[in-house]
């Protein structure tokens, strides 16, 4: 039986040196433990200057996302038992800029999430005093699965277009537009196609779909995209033929 | 489109590294293989359309022209590649009927008709026109 494993992590320590480099730790391999709880080990007992970024360790915060071997994935939710004999190589999240060691710069995502309007959009403000927006279970079925994102940004990781194109606002930002498109109480369709039909938008997306392979909440950001096109391809042709203010409100 | 929200952070350690990304970064996964496939699969398609209009421009200057292109078509480099079209093409179908779920999300009611039906549905009415086009052109 194995006692240990040997783990590679890409550091980046830019006041040490301005390129990133491996550094390999050899940690006692426990049956049970995650990728995450390794790399604790490791800043516990061995390297206190390893920086990595966690916070609930039950797949929900979205904040251990790193590749490990290559693959984008919840640290948490990856178990070492899963990479025997090892080595396990642990990088920051692809395409990325890298702040220091396996914590990424989110500022870039952040911009691109608030430019397409992830809330919701009502006509008329209507007052409390009239009670709350009720939605049949259909309604809410209609955009629930968008809901369940979590902003780990594993699909920016997986996917190519955001590695290639800077300005591609990318699939959870989309999916969370269409979180609130297809919900009944949200009226903000036509400022989100504002976005998603202009450059960077959903157009830029070439269907590859490994977000959706990357996504461990089964969010499906290539579905929503895809429907996007359906949705902002006919936009699209309104606005060309029909006239000022008559497409979609 | 303009994405900085924000002015970029410059207080404490304002340095970021950024990865390139590789120029083999479609060999690197069997899904992105399966993908540039995909797309490569329109070469072939633009190829066979080429070779189609030369066949129409042969029929149109008639007799000699058009007995040569067919010779032309029946050399082994021509089956050849027009086998290489087919597979590509077909893999071009499937791809395409795979992927129609993802755009195409049918409720009839509150029951959402499954991802699996929607693309053998996809598959056999693309199968049965194949066979009602391939019976008219080869009965004739």
């Amino acid at each position: 039986m194995q006692k240990s494993i040997k783990i590679e992590v890409k550091r980046y320590i830019p006041e040490k040196q301005p390129t990133p480099f491996y550094q390999e730790y050899e940690i006692p391999l426990e049956p049970k433990w995650g990728v995450l709880d390794a790399l604790t080990y490791i800043k516990d007992e061995m390297d206190g200057t390893l920086s990595f970024r966690w916070s609930c360790h039950m797949g929900v915060c979205g904040s251990c996302g790193m590749m490990v071997n290559g693959q984008p994935a919840l640290t948490c939710a990856t178990f070492l038992e899963e990479y025997l004999p090892g080595p396990i190589r642990i990088e920051p999240l692809d395409h990325f800029r890298v702040i220091r060691d396996l914590v990424i710069d989110t500022d870039d995502f952040m911009g691109k999430l608030k430019r397409v309007k992830p809330w919701l959009i009502p006509v008329e403000e209507k007052p409390l005093s009239e009670g709350e927006n009720k939605q049949t279970p259909a309604e809410l079925a209609a955009f629930k699965q968008y809901t369940l994102c979590i902003n780990c940004l594993l699909c920016y990781s997986a996917c190519p277009v955001v590695g290639l194109n800077e300005t591609f606002v990318g699939p959870a930002a989309i999916a969370l537009a269409q979180r609130y498109n297809y919900d009944s109480r949200d009226q903000g369709q036509a400022e989100r196609h504002d976005v998603l039909l202009d450059h960077g938008g959903a157009f830029d997306c070439t269907l590859i779909g490994e977000c959706s392979r990357a996504c461990p909440k089964h969010v499906d950001p290539t579905g929503a995209i895809q429907r996007y096109k359906a949705d902002g391809a006919l936009e699209y042709w309104k606005r060309l033929i029909l006239p000022r203010g008559a497409a979609s409100k | 489109m303009d994405t900085q929200t924000q002015a970029p952070y410059k207080r404490f350690r304002p340095e970021r590294y950024k990865p390139q990304m590789a120029l083999s970064w479609w060999w690197q996964k069997p899904t992105y293989l399966l993908y540039i496939l995909r797309e490569l699969t329109s070469v072939f398609v633009a190829t066979y359309a080429v070779i189609l209009l030369l066949t129409l421009r042969a029929l149109g200057a008639g007799g000699e022209a058009w007995s040569d292109w067919l010779t032309t078509l029946q050399s082994p480099g021509m089956i050849a590649l027009h086998l290489v079209i087919l597979l590509f093409a077909v893999y071009h179908s499937l791809t395409w009927f795979s992927l129609a779920p993802t755009a195409l999300v049918l409720r009839i009611k509150d029951y959402t008709v499954p991802a699996k039906a929607l693309v053998v549905a996809h598959v056999v009415i693309w199968l049965l026109c194949s066979i009602a086009i391939a019976a008219i052109v080869l009965t004739r």
